[in-house]
């Protein structure tokens, strides 16, 4: 059974069409992830299916229902557990939200605490938690029992990569007991924990395949990552002689050029940077990751 | 889930020590220092119009609750995305906002006794029988109701949590003032006497004083039935409309 349905898929503000036409189906148990940029549609996608935004028209099926808002647990981007209130305070405020009685949603909190490791801190004030222990705590509204479907719209934003590992550890959880993970995220690395990704851009899903075979078919093989001094068009066209399809990725710390023999073209593209007076702080050959993929092609930077 | 959205919003404004500072020590502190600045009040007066400035201050204390406090607990909550959340969720909007509107009612309740007692101590007297009290609890939740209403009218309309605060005390303060909580209604001048008789916080606390301490407190008979009704009926008004701005706006679909 499919736990997401999501047919013709249309949002329009005023004249700006959003979402065009978007299908989508996650099957039951399924972890999807949603990549896409900034403006691509993602967040207003889940929203809609979140039946946090209404849609301008198609349908939208949760477990073949409607509206099936008792089996969706929603983690908007922002941090939403209240910081005056202690973390069992909040998570049995949320389970009381989902009907559960006062006395239920007391003990069910107790055990979620205990399942995602803040038990010892759940009577300390959210204001106290770090950033990864109050994301924990807010995906943990979806371990209460109902609950079918988790969404997470960006949970890792601004999470240190300790953080993210936990953080992934505690999904995986929540996935191995049968709930349908749907992740939106810009990051590749996030995505590649999925067993499905999709690509999201301009408002449509443009491919969706698991992460290997999305690898596989986009037909990159190697690529080198070139930690730059400086980075500018010189650079960048500099860099772009040595790439295959004469395109390259800007980073945060550089460029990531595609070639498929990186060790041959490593001490060129060191020698051409010098030549333009343009210090290369570290250079290594990598596999292709997502980013890499959706850049190749949607020619687009998906952190843009 | 009315129970749950209470009792979260009860310990967010107790744990508050900025609302806790605005909402309970202001009102105690007028009640304490405005006696001094009175001038040729007749001794055996005084107490009386220490009761009566109880009263007011009472009337006060849940006006910058609800328009104040509420208005920003609801923006700080919207700041922080919490309604992307609920939105998701089974909870109706309106049952949500009724919770919330109990949280203020039980944050209004132990800070008016809490006012109370200080106007006890500090030789308040109030000259009356227990169903003009029983009488008075009903008024005071009016204007609850009142107040509430307005509160939620500012957060719906007023975004972000420092302007929603803001605004609910501008208009608490402007109207409280206005209204002749701060004054006798005979210094007031005609166009605002007619202000203090129409604006239904205002009226209800005069019928609070009139019940409690008397006619020559209140300075005119606020409980003809004329102008009950009209008290009765705006307060109602406003409350509705703010929850229903509140459902539509605070909780609206985009």
């Amino acid at each position: 059974m499919n736990a997401i349905n999501v047919e013709k898929l249309v949002k329009r503000y005023d004249d700006n069409e959003v979402l065009k036409k978007v299908n989508l189906k996650i099957e039951e148990g399924e972890f999807y992830a949603l990549m896409g940029p900034n403006g691509s549609g993602k967040t207003t996608l889940v929203s809609i299916i979140a039946s946090v935004t209404s849609p301008t028209s198609g349908i939208v099926r949760i477990c073949e229902h409607r509206e099936a808002k008792e089996l969706i647990s929603y983690v908007p981007q922002e941090n939403f557990s209240s910081p005056l209130l202690t973390g069992k305070e909040n998570l049995i405020y949320f389970g009381r939200l989902y009907g559960f009685s006062k006395n239920e949603a007391k003990k069910l909190a107790e055990n979620i605490l205990k399942k995602i490791g803040l038990s010892e801190i759940s009577e300390m004030r959210v204001s106290n938690y770090s950033g990864g222990m109050r994301k924990r705590l807010e995906v943990a509204t979806g371990f209460f029992p109902g609950t079918k479907i988790l969404i997470l719209d960006e949970p890792t934003t601004g999470l240190d990569p300790s953080a993210r590992r936990e953080f992934f550890g505690l999904i995986n959880e929540i996935n191995e007991e049968g709930k349908t993970i749907l992740l939106i995220t810009h990051i590749g690395e996030d995505a590649e924990l999925a067993s499905r990704v999709g690509f999201i851009d301009e408002g449509r899903i443009i491919i969706e395949d698991n992460p290997e075979k999305l690898k596989k078919r986009s037909g990159l093989k190697n690529v080198v990552n070139a930690e730059t001094m400086i980075k500018s068009e010189k650079v960048a066209n500099t860099l772009r002689k040595f790439s295959e399809n004469k395109k390259v990725l800007e980073t945060e710390k550089g460029y990531r050029v595609y070639c498929e023999d990186p060790e041959k073209v490593i001490p060129d593209i060191v020698r051409s940077l010098d030549k333009i007076g343009c210090k290369t702080m570290r250079i290594d050959a990598e596999k292709p990751s997502l980013e890499d993929v959706f850049f190749k092609l949607t020619e687009k930077s998906v952190i843009s | 889930m009315i129970a749950a959205v209470m009792e979260k919003n009860l310990k967010e404004f107790l744990r508050d020590r900025v609302v806790l500072f605005f909402t309970f020590a202001v009102p105690i502190f007028f009640l304490l220092v405005m006696p001094i600045m009175w001038g040729d009040v007749p001794e055996e007066s005084i107490p009386n119009l220490k009761g009566s400035l109880s009263l007011a201050m009472i009337t006060f204390l849940i006006m910058i609750a609800g328009q104040s406090d509420l208005a920003g607990s609801i923006a700080s909550d919207g700041e922080r995305g919490l309604y992307l959340k609920i939105a998701s969720m089974p909870v109706k909007p309106w049952k949500e906002g009724i919770g919330r509107v109990f949280g203020i009612l039980t944050f209004s309740l132990i800070g008016s006794i809490l006012l109370l007692i200080v106007g006890l101590i500090y030789g308040a007297k109030f000259d009356c029988e227990f169903v003009n009290i029983l009488k008075a609890l009903g008024f005071f939740l009016l204007i609850a109701l009142a107040s509430t209403g307005i509160g939620l009218i500012i957060a719906s309309l007023v975004k972000g949590e420092s302007a929603a605060t803001h605004s609910g005390v501008a208009i608490t303060l402007l109207t409280a003032f206005l209204g002749g909580m701060f004054a006798p209604y005979s210094m007031l001048p005609s166009f605002l006497q007619v202000f203090a008789r129409i604006y239904p916080i205002s009226s209800t606390n005069a019928s609070i004083v009139y019940l409690l301490e008397g006619e020559e407190f209140a300075y005119y008979n606020p409980l003809s039935l004329g102008q009950i009704g009209l008290t009765i009926a705006l307060s109602c008004l406003l409350f509705a409309l703010g929850l229903i701005l509140y459902s539509k706006l605070c909780w609206r679909k985009s």
